[in-house]
């Protein structure tokens, strides 16, 4: 088989492993040996019809595999082409493609042949001739291959930038029950290794610039959404869980698209739950950057994240009596928390008014994105949207935009705008105040020693 | 009152610190710029001026404030060149960064300039292109913004060992690095005609282009990672927009076209 099939059919078999980044790593060339660098912050060199970015060579080294998971198109009682790369074969073609600019590096993974231990063995190789053979300095990501021995994470972490090991499936009962061969035990103790192993690594580079790096880009992991009946709390609790014992860099998070019939798994007609994946990546960044707690995400007693509002706003919704907040005044955890204000523009929040006092009109040059933020600020005691409105026509303005893909968003009725049903009551305990004028509230009260030198005042 | 400078950076710099020296009202023009009724004076560029008030100004405003004028004035945006000079009278007289002020439209629109720069730069270290002339390997690129001075160093390091050439083909001119050597951009005149030309001064040796299968592999393979269930042509374009297309070696939208052309013939899904 040419090289050109196999690619098809091993690019073909990887594309559903969502991660793809090139980032956490950084190395530049060596002159006068080899070839590449790598980027702190990673590079995306294409994006694909579906509008994922292509930035590593993203390959199985075989889809040949003895393991016959449920949820997976390459399971050996699945009837699709099948084909193996070389090792040098595979390592040529990824440094052609390096040299002409398409991507960053290699991103291995492969199914299981014979064991664990046997098919790391091919993968190792074939990362051994790319560094060792070809001199190639850019990204390596691999995936270790559940219950294999820890030479062979050891061995492996020496050679690539990222290693990690695939979690799929957000409970132990789940993968008992649609991956027979694989074992929680076989998951865990490989990450395990690798996060005890990094660590190491950070002391030992401290104590001697020359110790051989590991996976200097740490670990990440890959959880299928949608394919089993777990929650969305039960997936963030784990997520959690991840990124605090096994230091984890990323969770990825893979809408599940039915490829078999199983009597445990959607039907293959069903569509694949999208806006719910996006819902657990709007989740987790708050988990990672906006120091939100798992617990707090998800609405408690309900199992699963609100489809129509992105979780932060709903947390908003929550806690209606936290808002409006001033913006000239709110420290840098409290922005984070307002729907409509980000990492980067609550840092811009900080540098400009460290400069002058900021005005409602003010906030839109900043980044911050109105539309949403308004309902929450206020600035110099200005209320920052024009009226406050009710709780339920604040949710209905805070939903997400019609023509989301596979989803229905809430429909305005006639009755739900204000003065419609009765007076207006403000979605703001104290919010009566915020109505027309500035509020006596939020606005500073004159410093009372200025009120003394003012005569009659 | 009306200044044009050469056109250079460093004109700019020197045009520039003549403006800042007047009081406020001083316009700069780059010398494509149409001529205004006014008179114009003519500001000859000052050698060695670029590192020096570059060095001064990292000292007295903050050490990324050099590089935000540098990346502004390469957007080349209508109004910049007196932005920044805006830009740089706030931060002499508060004696800081100003790049946080953007309340202010001159900071504004300095700021907004050199992240648009510094956007496209970093688009362009993946979308570059490299196509295998020979043993050159040759790149063309139609950016907005003036990038090639922001590419040479990250491709030079990367492939150190290559002979490159990216050529700009809006500004006519060309990174060129022979393998093992410096990097350098040079003019694309006439008579230099493209490949060509670059062939000969890059120092490759102009051979006749062999088909390079390496590219419709690399076709192959993009096709293959769109998942069909999944297609979003809206969010492709909003990370690569579709001017950027031309000089790719892959086909973006082909498997959108595919998909529509199955569903329009009635035929089912892919299994």
């Amino acid at each position: 088989m040419d090289t050109i099939e196999k690619l098809a059919i091993l690019g073909d078999a990887a594309r559903f492993d969502a991660s793809c980044s090139s980032s956490g790593s950084s190395r530049s060339a060596s002159p006068g040996a080899g070839v590449g660098s790598t980027v702190a912050g990673g590079i995306c060199h294409s994006w694909t019809d579906d509008g994922r970015c292509i930035s590593l060579l993203k390959v199985l080294l075989t889809n040949h595999c003895d393991y016959d998971c449920a949820y997976c198109r390459n399971r050996s009682s699945n009837d699709v082409p099948r084909a193996a790369f070389r090792p040098e074969e595979l390592a040529m073609l990824t440094v052609e493609f390096y040299r002409r600019n398409y991507i960053e590096g290699l991103f291995l993974s492969s199914g299981v042949v014979r064991d664990p231990d046997h098919t790391m063995a091919l993968m190792i190789e074939t990362v051994r001739v790319l560094r060792e053979e070809h001199g190639f300095r850019g990204y390596v990501h691999v995936k270790v291959i559940p219950g294999c021995s820890q030479e062979a994470v050891e061995r492996i972490g020496l050679l690539a930038d990222r290693v990690s090991v695939n979690v799929e499936l957000p409970s132990g009962r789940s993968l008992t029950a649609l991956a027979p061969q694989k074992t929680a035990a076989g998951i865990e103790a490989p990450m395990g290794y690798v996060a005890a192993r990094v660590a190491a690594n950070r002391d030992e580079l401290v104590r001697y610039r020359g110790a051989p790096a590991f996976a200097p880009a740490g670990q990440s992991t890959q959880l299928i959404v949608g394919a089993t009946p777990d929650s969305d709390a039960q997936v963030l609790r784990l997520s959690k869980r991840l990124y605090g014992r096994f230091a984890l860099k990323r969770v990825f998070y893979s809408a599940y698209i039915p490829t078999n019939e199983h009597p445990l798994l959607p039907a293959v007609s069903s569509a694949p739950p999208l806006l719910r994946e996006h819902r657990l990546y709007q989740a987790d960044w708050l988990m990672r950057f906006y120091r939100f707690d798992a617990e707090e995400i998800v609405e408690p007693g309900k199992p699963n994240l609100d489809l129509d509002l992105d979780p932060k706003t709903a947390w908003a919704m929550r806690h209606l009596d936290l808002f409006p907040v001033e913006v000239n005044r709110a420290d840098y955890e409290t922005l984070l928390r307002v729907p409509g204000i980000g990492v980067v523009s609550a840092q811009r929040v900080l540098a400009a008014r460290r400069l002058a006092r900021l005005r409602t009109e003010d906030l839109k040059p900043l980044g911050i994105v109105m539309k949403r933020a308004r309902f929450f600020l206020t600035a110099g005691g200005r209320y920052a949207a024009e009226r406050v409105p009710q709780a339920d026509e604040l949710r209905l303005m805070l939903a997400d935009a019609v023509g989301q893909k596979g989803y229905a968003p809430l429909q305005l009725r006639i009755e739900d705008l204000p003065g419609a049903a009765g007076p207006t009551v403000g979605a703001f305990p104290r919010a009566g105040a915020f109505a027309d004028a500035p509020s006596p509230l939020a606005a500073p009260a004159p410093f009372a020693a200025e009120r003394l030198l003012l005569p009659g005042a | 009152m009306f200044l044009r400078y050469d056109g250079t950076f460093e004109g700019f710099l020197t045009a520039a610190a003549a403006a800042l020296r007047a009081p406020p009202g001083v316009c700069l023009l780059r010398p494509d710029d149409p001529p205004p009724l006014l008179p114009v004076e003519e500001a000859p560029a000052e050698a060695g001026l670029a590192d020096r008030l570059g060095a001064y100004l990292a000292e007295r405003l903050g050490p990324e404030v050099p590089a935000t004028v540098y990346q502004a004035w390469l957007s080349g945006m209508p109004g910049v060149d007196d932005a920044i000079v805006g830009f740089l009278r706030i931060g002499l007289a508060r004696r800081t960064d100003p790049s946080g002020l953007l309340q202010d439209p001159t900071v504004r629109t300095t700021v907004k300039a050199a992240r648009r720069t510094g956007r496209e730069a970093h688009a362009y270290l993946g979308l570059v292109r490299f196509r295998l002339r020979g043993s050159l390997y040759f790149a063309e690129i139609e950016p907005d913004t003036d990038v090639l001075p922001l590419l040479g160093d990250h491709f030079a390091e990367r492939f150190h060992d290559q002979t490159f050439a990216i050529h700009d083909l809006r500004r006519n001119r060309a990174v060129l690095h022979p393998a093992g050597g410096g990097w350098e951009i040079a003019a694309v005149g006439e008579g230099t005609h493209g490949e060509e030309g670059l062939d000969a001064r890059a120092g490759a040796a102009g051979a006749v282009a062999p088909v390079d299968g390496f590219e419709a592999m690399w076709r192959r393979y993009f096709d293959a990672m769109a998942i069909e269930e999944r297609l979003n042509p809206g969010l492709q374009r909003n990370h690569m927009p579709k001017k950027r297309w031309r000089h790719l070696v892959e086909r973006p939208g082909a498997a959108q076209a595919a998909s529509d052309a199955r569903r329009a013939s009635g035929a089912p899904r892919r299994p």
